[in-house]
């Protein structure tokens, strides 16, 4: 069985979608505005953690002075009866965001630590370290675009 | 060993790395460089500061994947993760954390090796040089990406014949989550 996999965002903490990939999507009716498509993406994910704090058990308050700001509100995947989208979210507040078909709590842990090797082996090699690139700039590496074809379909044949 | 100076001597282990003293003399290049092109010390400490701060930008994600570290708990975590991680990856050294403020929001980094200070003297036109002034703005790019808003100052310097070179860091405030002008209402 091959899973579907539909499409990527990478998302750094602002908002700026600095990549964007499609493998499938038979229904887009933003397709002729993928800034608003983005930006549609980004706002949910980012209310949704505004939610997740704000309903998740235990107290909010931070006590010390230096105490970071708490993840208790962080998400990882979210399912409609269509769909999964897949997220993984570093300190540094990247978000790596993969929607597929919809997919069991076993495959969706595969796919977090595929996406964490996104981030690991993909941005952290051909993205910061490329001198050309400028934090908050779309990735324009094209050798960025295949590997991370690659590493995808490969994901998507094993399950 | 605790925990994080076993993660920071496998990380370091798991490294490329470059010859130190070719490391040491480019960085020297590059101050002297920046010292005849500018005239000013005053500029040449913001510029460092300012180079730094790119650095760190692109440092912290680095760091944050060979390491795996999700997040601290607390500006005391952060600045342990900073000295036996941070900078055992990327110097191979490793300052100690001290002079805790109570509050816990300052803290003063101290090195007994300075690996960028190596061979280096400064001439009497240049005193009021912050020749590693580079690690402030390091420090500084690194932090905020994670959120945490930090001052960074050399407080104490061996090359101005100080026992050690010292940074002072503070921590100013935490960066709540915001998304960019593009998501505000019009």
């Amino acid at each position: 069985m091959v899973l579907a996999i539909y499409n990527f965002y990478v998302f750094d903490r602002r908002g700026v979608c600095l990549f964007y990939q499609e493998w499938s999507r038979e229904h887009n009716p933003l397709a002729d505005n993928p800034d608003e498509d983005a930006k549609l993406v980004f706002g949910l994910l980012f209310s949704l953690k505004q939610l997740g704090r704000k309903f998740s058990p235990g107290s909010g308050a931070t006590t010390n002075a230096g105490d970071a700001p708490d993840t208790r509100g962080n998400m990882t995947s979210f399912s409609t009866n269509k769909f999964t989208l897949h997220q993984y979210e570093t300190a540094s507040g990247l978000r790596f965001v993969l929607n597929t078909d919809k997919c069991n709590s076993q495959i969706c842990k595969n796919i977090q630590e595929t996406l964490r090797s996104t981030y690991a082996d993909l941005y952290v090699h051909m993205v910061v370290r490329n001198p050309m690139f400028t934090p908050g700039e779309p990735i324009e590496n094209p050798s960025f675009r295949k590997k991370l074809d690659a590493m995808m379909v490969g994901m998507a044949k094993r399950f | 060993m605790s925990r994080n100076q076993r993660l920071g001597e496998s990380c370091y282990n798991d490294l490329e790395k470059i010859n130190a003293e070719l490391f040491t003399l480019t960085y020297g290049a590059l101050v002297a460089q920046l010292v005849r092109d500018m005239e000013d010390v005053d500029k040449v400490n913001a510029k460092l500061d300012e180079m730094g701060h790119n650095i760190g930008l692109r440092l912290i994600d680095e760091l944050l994947a060979k390491s795996g570290i999700a997040r601290c708990g607390s500006f005391r975590e952060t600045a342990d993760v900073v000295s036996k991680v941070g900078f055992k990856m990327f110097l191979n050294t490793v300052p100690n954390v001290d002079n805790w403020n109570e509050r816990g929001t300052e803290c003063t980094l101290v090195f007994d090796d300075n690996p960028l200070e190596d061979f280096v003297a400064l001439p009497s036109s240049c005193a009021g040089l912050k020749y590693s002034n580079v690690l402030c703005g390091v420090l500084r790019g690194a932090l905020e990406s994670v959120h945490l808003a930090v001052a960074c100052e050399i407080v104490s310097d061996a090359l101005k014949g100080d026992p050690k070179t010292e940074i002072r860091m503070s921590l100013k405030h935490v960066i709540e989550d915001e998304a960019g002008e593009d998501y505000r209402e019009d």
